[in-house]
């Protein structure tokens, strides 16, 4: 498999003025063409400040302190402005929460789904049109050409969120990043919403990476998974290897607190609460709320030890050995 | 088994009107809650759950139908007849924050409704304060400590020490977890729990979660467009499902198994403002027939305890 995008040692910081905040704090991945990563954690473990690095869209007192990022053969964080917005929704689509706040209220919606194709100088605006039209009834939209004179608030939440899909691929990027697409959404629209970010990927043979925190979400889509926590990568392996034989406490723990629908089981709440990130806990950050914490895990940071193929874990418990 | 029940609910309607339109949010539902029993009504966002809640409670007033609490028809109640009903239903809504005065300490949010109903002397009521933050969890010497001042499940767990602060039998959590993130839902899941057996609550349970609610619930209601379709217990409801909507709704919900499911909803919500003639889920229901589209289904009892609103079924 050929690489797409190569993350090193990436580390984000927020200047507040409460102090630093850590908001990534050296992440490493790997992501193969026609890959679907999944990055898995609650709010704030900086999920989304690791994606939105990757085409440099952090706000104003975000700054990538250290590390590497490598997109199909370039180095992100030598580019200048323009050569960045060449990346910018053409070679990666992006897809965030809120459909109703990503797409203008005061132009239609053909119009933006026109519009990357337009802004990159792609085709003349005729075809542009014409591709729009077939974008839209691909992502599901009924009576595409109708529906592209239409204003964002015309539109159900669904079919925003489709809208919204339509113009991240309307370029066929290399990468779909897609920010909790389907958190704002019922639960019988996400289902048809994750359906057609499989049917495209396989459709348009691009990589996806899938920001959620819905560990279940990710069983039936993803092919690989980040569990992050507190700025940390947690655990890191196939998806099928993390959900059935996970090895961190924080996974095993995320598992067992979430209620599944097809199995019985006692909830185990996670105790204590997500740590404050200016002043994080020395070691691994989850030591406060971790059980089985020993003395190295208050003291140092563990680092990725491996547990299986292509699996694995940043836990003292699994590198004692 | 009568008297076991605290809640029941008959014919609820609700219209509002918007502009010209009238839009149908409630559509003649009835049901039943039993007392210590947990009732968990699910439904898609506009389905009519949170205008279900309200009613009940007497938030907004109801346009047709009865709400029985504890025997007595509560739903003409004058304000003043109502109070001492007002004591013993509670609500907890989804967002902690907004439900939760930002000029008041908690300790005052929690105070008010001794105040309110007049009951303790000033000790006694601080008392009762320190005791109900230390049930859900809180650090009683927080009492002096403004809302933002705490994070999202501390501020649920507050507003839970205020819905319980006057031993009400019945308390209604409008979407209590949906704000908060999923390490923490499980601790408010537990805490709602543990209070239940310990005081022995009634809940109405609103989400669109069905993982939570299958967790949580003993009954079921499962609406759609203002209707309900299906109520059931819960080991049936799950394990029989027969409504097409309810079928499509519990195979849309992603599982840690992850296998991939048949059946999937096809097209959009019609809207309350028009709803479809006869029943509410045909334009999108895979078993239509023509009865379908001129008859409304009326809820029925297909085996024990097992209701359905749908003509294939009820054949």
């Amino acid at each position: 498999m050929d690489l797409l995008l190569s993350i090193d040692n990436l580390n984000v910081h927020f200047y507040r003025s409460e102090g630093v905040l850590k908001a990534v704090d050296g992440i490493s991945y790997n992501l193969y063409k026609g890959e679907v990563l999944g990055i898995v954690g609650e709010s704030g473990s900086g999920k989304s400040v690791s994606v939105l690095s990757i085409v440099r869209l952090l706000p104003a007192n975000g700054k990538i302190v250290d590390g590497s990022i490598s997109f199909d053969g370039k180095d992100i964080l030598k580019l200048s402005m323009n050569e960045l917005q060449d990346i910018r929704g053409k070679d990666i689509g992006f897809v965030f929460q809120d459909p109703m706040s990503s797409l203008n209220p005061v132009i239609t919606v053909g119009q933006q789904v026109m519009e990357p194709l337009l802004w990159h100088n792609l085709c003349s605006r005729e075809e542009a049109y014409k591709r729009a039209k077939n974008m839209l009834g691909m992502v599901g939209i009924p009576f595409p050409e109708e529906r592209m004179k239409e204003y964002p608030f015309q539109f159900s939440g669904g079919m925003r969120q489709r809208v919204m899909i339509a113009i991240a691929l309307i370029c066929n990027p290399k990468l779909l990043i897609a920010d909790e697409p389907t958190t704002s959404l019922d639960v019988t629209t996400q289902a048809q919403i994750i359906r057609l970010l499989k049917n495209m990927r396989s459709e348009l043979d691009m990589s996806v990476i899938l920001i959620t925190h819905n560990l279940a979400l990710t069983s039936n889509f993803c092919d690989r998974l980040i569990i992050m926590y507190a700025s940390n990568m947690m655990e890191t392996g196939g998806t099928k290897d993390v959900l059935n034989t996970p090895s961190h406490p924080y996974t095993r723990f995320l598992l067992d607190a979430v209620p599944d629908i097809e199995v019985e089981k006692e909830l185990v709440p996670i105790p204590g609460t997500i740590p404050d990130l200016i002043n994080p806990p020395e070691g691994c950050k989850f030591h406060p709320r971790c059980p089985m914490s020993m003395d190295i895990c208050r003291a140092e940071k563990p680092p990725l030890f491996p547990v299986g193929d292509g699996h694995y874990s940043a836990c003292w418990l699994c590198g004692r050995e | 088994m009568e008297d076991k029940i605290l809640i029941s609910v008959k014919n609820l309607k609700k219209y509002f009107s918007r502009g010209k339109d009238i839009v149908h949010a409630v559509e003649d539902v009835s049901f039943n809650i039993r007392r210590g029993e947990t009732l968990g009504l699910v439904g898609e966002s506009g389905s009519g759950k949170s205008t279900v809640a309200r009613l009940i409670i007497r938030l907004i007033d109801t346009d047709g139908g009865n709400i029985i609490f504890d025997g007595v028809d509560i739903t003409t109640l004058s304000e003043k007849a109502l109070k001492p009903f007002r004591r013993r239903m509670q609500i907890v809504f989804q967002d902690p924050a907004s439900s939760l005065n930002p000029q008041m300490t908690v300790g005052t949010i929690i105070k008010e409704q001794f105040l309110i109903h007049k009951l303790g002397t000033k000790q006694e009521q601080e008392k009762w304060v320190e005791e109900l933050l230390e049930k859900v969890g809180i650090d009683p010497s927080f009492k002096d400590a403004y809302p933002h001042e705490f994070s999202g499940g501390q501020q649920q767990r507050i507003c839970i020490a205020r819905a319980i602060a006057l031993r009400s039998e019945f308390i209604i959590c409008d979407e209590p977890l949906s704000s908060l993130d999923v390490s923490i839902q499980a601790q408010i899941i537990k805490l709602l729990e543990d209070l239940q057996k310990e005081l022995g609550l009634t809940y109405l349970f609103i989400s669109h979660d069905l993982a939570v609610v299958k967790h949580l619930s003993d009954s079921i209601a499962v609406m759609y467009l203002g209707k309900l379709v299906e109520f059931s217990n819960k080991k049936d409801l799950f394990s029989n499902p027969l409504h097409p909507y309810t079928i499509t709704l519990l195979s849309s919900v992603p599982t840690i198994k992850g296998e991939e499911k048949e059946v999937e909803l096809k097209g959009e919500p019609p809207s309350p403002i028009n709803p479809p003639e006869g029943c509410p889920f045909n334009p999108r229901c895979p078993k239509k027939e023509d009865i379908c589209e001129r008859e409304t289904p009326i809820l029925e009892e297909i085996c024990e305890g097992h209701f359905v609103a749908c003509h294939i079924v009820q054949r």
